[in-house]
């Protein structure tokens, strides 16, 4: 098994300052397509974008790997290469892992496997490997770079304190 | 390959850009072309925003619309206060099933 990152969901991690924090959760393998290390890295660097180097230096202190994946035959799906290379690679093995509804949406109607990010930090508080104070940071620097949303937060407290009520 | 494209302008336009290249040290010719590609992409943007709004493709699609990289697009969603629309209560319900069952299938 192995988790795929799209585009966003690499950005926003880095821009949040929580990928080291997502890499000491995963379990599995973290991989990149070539079409999303150009979107995120080389185009980012190419139009000045801090957080394309600290992608890069990210990615390379991780040793995320990035795989090659010729696009062209399934573009027509996601229109964006790099969303149509996590469909190839998920196809193959893993989940892709979003921040983006829409994206996620597509995904699942493919029959991938994938998750939301936020679900993904969601689970990892049920699984006991984050505290509910980290969950709540967590959920808050997703929010400060719209990886996730007002709403969605909303929701997670419902879910809070429907665990703490379910626990007295 | 390029090519000459003509238009009319009345005169106070004229004068005003003939300021801005005088301003900005380009030639006039020059100056209009990159206001015109300025706002070639402001409009893709502006279209692909709009799709994005309405949740009709991902922020990454929209940003290949718009023919820009997912950075701009994310910075451009955010000045304009772009969201895509929310999921419902009984969507994210679902999604918190289906993450579960996922973590249980590989643990």
């Amino acid at each position: 098994m192995r988790w795929i990152l799209d585009a966003c969901t690499l950005i926003y991690l880095v821009k949040a300052k929580l990928f080291k924090n997502f890499m000491e959760l995963v379990e599995f393998p973290v991989v990149i397509d070539s079409n999303v290390y150009q979107e995120v890295v080389i185009n980012g660097k190419a139009n000045n974008y801090p957080d394309a180097i600290e992608a890069e230096e990210i990615l390379n202190e991780n040793r995320v790997p990035v795989i090659s994946i010729d696009v062209s035959k399934d573009l027509f799906r996601f229109i964006d290469p790099g969303e149509t290379s996590c469909y190839l690679l998920a196809k193959e093995e893993g989940i892709c892992l979003t921040s983006d509804d829409k994206a996620y949406k597509k995904f699942i109607n493919e029959n991938l496997k994938a998750m939301r990010i936020d679900n993904f930090y969601f689970e990892k508080l049920n699984q006991n490997r984050l505290n509910k104070t980290d969950f709540l940071i967590i959920l808050n620097k997703l929010e400060s770079v719209n990886a996730t949303k007002p709403k969605s937060i909303l929701f997670y407290m419902k879910k809070l304190q429907e665990m703490e009520e379910n626990r007295k | 390959m390029t090519d000459v494209v003509s238009t009319r302008l009345d005169e106070k336009e004229i004068e005003e850009l003939n300021e801005i290249s005088e301003r900005e040290r380009i030639d006039r010719s020059s100056l209009i072309r990159k206001f015109l590609l300025a706002q070639i992409q402001e409009y893709r943007l502006k279209e692909s925003g709009e799709k994005y709004r309405k949740g009709l493709v991902s922020i990454a699609e929209a940003a290949t619309l718009a023919k820009v990289s997912i950075y701009k697009m994310m910075e451009y969603a955010e000045r304009e206060k772009i969201q895509a629309p929310s999921l419902t209560d009984p969507e994210m319900e679902e999604d918190l099933k289906r993450s579960k069952k996922l973590f249980e299938e590989i643990k």
